[in-house]
């Protein structure tokens, strides 16, 4: 029963982490990507480097969802692994 | 179907075989997942980091022995630029006198790079497990980066400088300075913790779904034969996140931690500039002016 009950709620938190990790990222990627834009339309002649600093950036922002993946997997892991 | 997946999806990431050289494994927390040791070694990183080492070797001196001044090969011309890049970005960011940042700045970088690359062929799964997919790699990299990093700041600033910097903002009032210490503590040590958990995330997490469609494929492959062509398609998923997780994930994060590595350094001259302007009023050093946009008061 306690099991059962840890690997619950370790679902449900990994269900939300991922849930709340996505909407940051998806944010973040979509204020790089419009500054990107922004910076282009005014200066079309850096595009290449600001698409160099956009792709920097969203590695840097989704780094922080995959943290999230990765570490959820682990509580997972661990609350199945816990003695009920 | 099955050795297909061998050949694309490693076994279940996270899961590695330890052999402990001291502490007896007890278990900690009642869990089973998590066992304490002293120290234990995790012979299929170390096998995957020594072939990432053999090949970085390899390629560094094969293009030493072919370096000509002349037209340079592909791969010299890839390096040059590489290099070229860090050593811009060091005398940018960190200083023209802070030499030893290049060197290491390059080889973590093109290192973690090589290292990404090989999850790209199909590592047998008891035997080797990617090494930047291991948490222990990256925070072994990350601590000697942070550790290095504090010397040189001592180095640079000295001990009072040093120990003055954890005291920013610089221009507040001493109360408000103190009540910063905390702050800027946490920062301090959060750094090599995030530069690992960045990179050790994202290849982890990339080998994950890699499993997880391999699993997906093979539910498919043994279910009734109308949903049996999907199969296929999981194939085809799965063969294009690979090559997204390994050749641009992979290059995004080796890159990211270099240029991490360097920022890093320059965040440690920290103070240098403006305990200079106070000392000697008007110094005379261009870079100083430069980096206070060219206003010294």
């Amino acid at each position: 029963m306690n099991h059962a009950i840890a690997l619950a709620g370790a679902l449900i938190a990994f269900g939300l982490a991922l849930g709340g990790g996505a909407i940051g990222a998806a944010i973040g990627d979509g204020l790089a990507g419009s500054a990107t834009i922004a910076g282009i339309s005014r200066q079309p002649e850096a595009s290449a480097r600001l698409q160099v600093l956009m792709f920097i950036i969203i590695g840097l922002v989704e780094a922080m969802y995959f943290i999230n993946l990765a570490l959820g997997f682990y509580f997972i892991g661990v609350a199945a692994g816990v003695k009920g | 179907m099955t050795p297909l997946i061998g050949f694309l999806a490693e076994a279940a990431p996270g899961t590695h075989q330890t052999v402990a050289v001291c502490g007896n494994g007890r278990e900690s927390l009642n869990l089973i997942a998590l066992r304490f040791y002293y120290c234990a070694i995790t012979p299929d990183t170390l096998i995957s980091s020594a072939l990432a080492i053999a090949v970085t070797l390899c390629l560094g001196f094969l293009i030493v022995r072919s370096l000509n001044s002349g037209v340079p090969g592909k791969l010299q011309y890839i390096l040059e630029f590489l290099l070229h890049y860090v050593r811009g970005l060091v005398s940018e960011t960190v200083a023209d006198d802070a030499a030893f940042v290049i060197p290491l700045a390059a080889t973590v970088g093109f290192y973690i790079l090589v290292a990404n690359w090989l999850e790209f062929f199909p590592l047998p799964a008891p035997l080797i497990h990617p090494a930047t997919a291991d948490l222990n790699q990256t925070l072994a990299m990350s601590i000697f980066v942070f550790l290095a990093v504090q010397g040189y700041s001592i180095k640079v600033l000295g001990p009072g400088g040093y120990l003055r910097r954890f005291t920013r903002p610089f221009e507040m009032h001493v109360v408000v300075r103190i009540l910063f210490v905390p702050l800027n503590i946490v920062e301090e040590v959060a750094k090599p913790i995030t530069l690992a958990l960045r990179l050790f995330g994202n290849l982890f997490a990339g080998l994950l779904m890699v499993y997880l469609l391999g699993l997906l494929i093979s539910y498919l492959a043994s279910a009734p034969l109308l949903i049996k062509p999907l199969s296929l398609v999981g194939l085809g998923f799965l063969i294009v996140w690979k090559t997204f997780a390994v050749v641009f994930v992979g290059t995004i994060q080796a890159f990211i931690f270099m240029l991490l590595t360097v920022i890093y350094f320059g965040m440690a001259r920290e103070g240098l500039e403006e305990s200079h302007i106070r000392h000697s009023s008007g110094s005379t050093n261009p870079s100083v002016h430069n980096q206070l946009g060219g206003d010294p008061e």
